[in-house]
């Protein structure tokens, strides 16, 4: 899984939107969609621990990613699936496309992890994977072991990339970008929370999400490779061992489940995400004619 | 002090008490807190601070 990458990703789609589209896609849809396939996964993947019991998936990986499982919420399938529903209650095209512009991005990022995500599903469930750094979601380790896996492998390079794109684009995060390119997507929105958030909180609120994903990237890193004192191999550590090896690191068993060959992942990657850009681009003007035909027939 | 200046300030208190506690605290580590903790500070952290600068 990825971990930062997820909230940095929002704010590198929202400053990379096609041209006819900027100022117009919900920031809210976005987040939404990025956020949703843990949302509805994620849960039972490190599970809850009360008296003493565990309750959680058994096979995390299989849960979060595969079939049978939730491995669907994951999935450019779902993700269009929902965004139609969407679309069905709200007639706001800003939003269906920010919701399914963000979930693709969510399920297109993990196929990072060495489980990957089931990108053809349903017309297939095998899993595709660059198995770039180790699944590490276990029982036994729960959340910790995870961050402390992701944290020592290629999955903190993927962190600190996907922060790379924003700061690249950091005018994304400025206030005047703030004012004219996302408040009026979200009009109604950030009039609502206006109602009773000062202009300062707004653009707190705004630029939370960015924040939170830095500040975990630190902390979590710091607390892998300067206080915690893992034993491995029967072995005590000062801090976990960093390993930037693909598919590290090497102290953590790789969890994988049935996937298409390596080699494929970067076409069918690419190959999605041109037809989900595509397929929006497309549906950009019917959906915003069909939006202006709702208003009127309300008005 | 400049408006932007202390807004970087009040981001840069936030980002830094956050992860200094985070690191010992973990459980702070969410989605929720994390935000919160963001709009909190630099939304009520001045007025705070004025409560409490001698006048």
């Amino acid at each position: 899984m990825s971990w930062g990458a997820h909230q940095f990703e929002i704010y590198a789609v929202h400053a990379h939107l096609p041209r006819k589209m900027r100022g117009r896609v919900s920031f809210f849809g976005i987040w939404l969609g990025d956020f949703t396939p843990d949302f509805l996964a994620k849960f039972w993947v490190y599970g809850v621990t009360i008296g003493g019991t565990r309750y959680g998936a058994s096979v995390p990986e299989r849960w979060h990613r595969g079939w049978p499982g939730m491995g669907l919420t994951h999935t450019v399938f779902t993700g269009a699936l929902l965004a139609a529903l969407l679309w069905a209650w709200r007639r706001d095209r800003g939003l269906t496309v920010g919701y399914l512009l963000g979930y693709a991005a969510h399920a297109l990022t993990d196929v990072n992890d060495s489980v990957g995500t089931m990108l053809l599903f349903p017309f297939s469930t095998l899993n595709w994977t660059v198995r770039t750094w180790a699944y590490a979601a276990t029982v036994g380790g729960g959340k910790y072991l995870d961050a402390a896996a992701y944290y020592s492998s290629l999955g903190l390079v993927m962190d600190l990339f996907w922060l790379g794109v924003v700061l690249a684009s950091w005018r994304v995060l400025t206030r005047d970008y703030w004012r004219r390119q996302v408040v009026p997507a979200d009009a109604g929105g950030w009039a609502a929370l206006g109602r009773v958030l000062p202009e300062r909180a707004l653009l707190a609120l705004y630029r939370a999400t960015f924040f939170y994903g830095l500040c975990r990237l630190v902390a979590w890193t710091a607390w892998a490779h300067l206080l915690a004192r893992p034993v491995i191999g029967g072995v005590r550590h000062r801090g976990y061992p960093f390993d930037l090896s693909w598919t590290g690191p090497w102290w953590m068993p790789q969890a994988t489940l049935p996937h298409v060959p390596v080699l494929l992942v970067p076409v069918g990657v690419a190959v999605l995400l041109a037809a989900v850009y595509g397929v929006a681009g497309w549906l950009w003007e019917p959906m915003g004619a069909a939006e202006r035909r709702a208003d009127r027939a309300a008005a | 002090m400049g408006a932007k200046i202390d807004s970087a300030l009040w981001y840069g208190v936030a980002g830094a008490s956050y992860v200094g506690l985070s690191v010992h605290h973990k459980f702070l580590l969410n989605w929720v807190v994390g935000p919160l903790w963001l709009v909190a500070v630099v939304w009520l952290g001045p007025a705070a601070a004025a409560l409490v600068r001698p006048r």
